[in-house]
């Protein structure tokens, strides 16, 4: 590995943007999310900054379970955001559409068939803690040379 | 020739600050907000819906699932509206520690929509010692009930468990922790020139329009309209509750109402804590046949279950009327009347405390 | 033009009228003006943004409010279609409102409203 991919490797690590999608959450998870930038959790530690802009952002988060509104949209917001990219899902919408997923719901989880879903964190919300720590393990694999990684890339 | 180019202005749903899963449609003329129409649908999930044809015990865990934020109040409210059809009594001892829970939910509903208010008008300091304050509620309830949101506390016929000594004493240290903290941020928000200046007399609400669009809980209550679905609870006025308005109904009036109300729900969980009475906090039930509307005051405004069961506990039909719904309707279109500024659109939306999951279930 | 963002919500607002309390209110308002269900909801798609669709039942409560002590109000159903849904703009209202009480005929003037509303 070259000086200057260890050095692109170590930068990465602490700059990771963060936006996240609501596609129909209950709000439970965004609170949790919110509850991650609070002093006592300190996201902004990691190097993890929320910024709600998919054109500035390596890592999307999505809560919840694909509404109506969502099938053009996230596609088309996916296809904004540049490249290193993931998607970490947030709790059990957006995997299976947790208590939502009934006949007769204006909802059509999961969100995988829209788009590539790197992670998944499930719980109904999850707890602060494992959000981060998803966003940390992500990053890890998404960033470590990632420039010699593309070049393998079929 | 002078030409006057008409703008229209979209917010949403992704957008960098605006949080909320909407969109705005603003009509400006310059930097004037003319009218807006709201574009929703992002999380319409059918809550209303899936409901039907399920026996009761699962709607419980659906009706939490209305919001995230306040899912105590839904579990409260559409597990008072069971009681009421099949007529079960509730122990003193679980009406009590309802109270608690649901003013614990209130506290950290009100701490959230201030700091997100906070945090919309890019006063970043403000908005995260509100943010930390709001997870000592977090631990509170997570003490109380075991989980942080969707705890399923409240059941049928009284509460899921009992609290000991120890936890009613370490929900006070809490309190306490707050009651102390509150009112230096209370007094940042209040005397800071640039907070004043974002926020008086900006997405002014006049009492006409209030009426108009039955608006309910502080956003009501910032604009003099006295109205609250606790004085209907006997319990909560021996607890030390009295209504709290305030006239201006401006966005500064909506912040500062719910720091009042901050104060008073520390002061019913320290009372209700302190009149705590003996016995056991389940009794025992069965859910019949019936319909009723049940309205409780969630930390939003009244929250309504309109609710039909048949004999076998399944549901026939529901209608859940969120607070939300109105708030958000008059946030959106009364206030954002003839702004003065684009830049105030986000902040007057933030300042009803709109909760686009509860609207749109 | 292609235009991002934007798309067809008329199925969404009929997802939003086929909730319960929002049902009920427009067969409440479809009955005030003698139409069936189905015409009130197209109106209704056409004339409203998806927020006052969703408040439809607490704004017509606070019109039926105002229109309980004004007789012509009442038989027009004209605070239901200005200040709850604002189908009609006010100045129009007033018109109907002049001549109504200038002698016109109830029903002739609700079909010129539903004429001006569709």
């Amino acid at each position: 590995m070259t000086l200057l991919q260890t050095l692109k490797n170590a930068v990465r690590k602490r700059s990771i943007h963060v936006c996240y999608v609501n596609t129909g959450s209950c709000n439970g998870c965004d609170i949790e999310i919110l509850a991650c930038l609070s002093p006592r959790y300190d996201i902004e530690q990691y190097g993890i900054y929320v910024h709600n802009n998919p054109r500035e952002a390596d890592v999307i988060l999505i809560t919840g379970a694909m509404s109506a509104q969502w099938i053009d949209k996230l596609p088309d917001l996916w296809d904004k955001v540049p490249e290193p990219k993931a998607v970490v899902t947030i709790g059990n919408c957006p995997i299976s559409g947790c208590a939502f997923n009934r006949p007769g719901a204006l909802i059509d989880p999961p969100v995988s068939k829209y788009i590539p879903v790197t992670a998944a964190v499930p719980g109904c919300p999850p707890r602060p803690t494992e959000i981060i720590s998803a966003i940390l393990g992500v990053a890890d694999i998404l960033f470590e040379n990632y420039e010699t990684k593309t070049e393998e890339k079929p | 020739m002078k030409k006057v180019v008409d703008v229209s202005l979209p917010i949403g749903p992704v957008h960098p600050c605006f949080k909320e899963p909407a969109r705005i449609k603003c009509e400006t003329a310059g930097e004037r907000v003319i009218a807006t129409e709201v574009e929703l649908g992002y999380v319409k999930k059918g809550i209303e819906k899936i409901m039907v044809g399920r026996p009761w015990q699962e709607t419980i865990f659906l009706a939490e699932r209305v919001c995230g934020i306040c899912s105590v109040v839904h579990n409260t409210a559409i597990v008072g509206a069971l009681e009421k059809i099949s007529g079960i009594a509730v122990s003193p001892r679980a009406m009590h520690l309802r109270i608690i829970l649901n003013e614990l939910d209130r506290m950290q509903s009100h701490l959230l929509a201030n700091y997100s208010y906070c945090y919309t008008i890019e006063h970043e300091t403000l908005a995260m010692y509100l943010l930390n304050l709001r997870e000592t509620v977090m631990d509170a309830i997570e003490i109380m009930t075991g989980t942080r949101i969707m705890a399923a506390y409240v059941v049928p016929g009284g509460v899921r468990e009992d609290i000991s000594a120890e936890t009613a004493g370490k929900i006070l240290d809490a309190i306490g922790h707050i009651e102390a903290e509150l009112p230096r941020f209370v007094q940042m928000f209040a005397t800071g020139p640039l907070i004043a200046l974002r926020s008086k007399g900006i997405g002014v609400l006049s009492v006409a329009d209030a009426k108009e669009s039955g608006v309910v809980g502080p956003t009501a209550r910032a604009s003099g309209i006295a109205r609250d679905a606790r004085e209907q609870e006997p319990l909560y006025a021996g607890l030390g509750w009295h209504m709290i308005t305030r006239s201006e109904g401006d966005n500064f009036a909506r912040i500062m109402l719910r720091f009042d109300e901050l104060f008073q729900s520390a002061a019913i969980i320290k009372n209700a804590l302190a009149q705590l009475p003996d016995g056991p906090v389940r009794l025992g039930g069965r859910v019949t046949a019936g319909r009723t509307t049940h309205t409780i005051e969630a930390p939003r405004g009244d929250l309504t279950y309109d609710i039909e069961l048949d004999e076998n506990g399944q549901v026939i039909s529901v209608a859940i009327q969120t607070p939300s719904i109105m708030n958000v309707e008059v946030g959106s279109h009364a206030m954002m009347k003839n702004l003065a500024s684009a830049a105030d659109v986000t902040s007057t939306f933030i300042s009803t405390d709109p909760c686009i999951a509860c609207a749109e279930r | 033009m292609d235009l991002i963002y934007e798309r067809n919500l008329q199925p969404m607002k009929l997802a939003i009228l086929k909730g319960t309390r929002q049902d009920q209110a427009v067969i409440a308002l479809a009955a005030r003006l003698g139409i069936s269900r189905q015409q009130m909801r197209k109106i209704l798609i056409n004339g409203c943004d998806m927020m006052i669709l969703e408040n439809l039942g607490p704004r017509l409560e606070a019109a039926d409010a105002t229109a309980a002590d004004d007789r012509v109000a009442d038989a027009l159903s004209l605070p239901h279609l200005t200040a709850a849904t604002g189908l009609l703009s006010a100045a129009a209202a007033a018109e109907f409102r002049r001549r109504a009480e200038a002698g016109t005929p109830v029903p002739e003037l609700l079909a010129e409203i539903l004429e001006a509303i569709a």
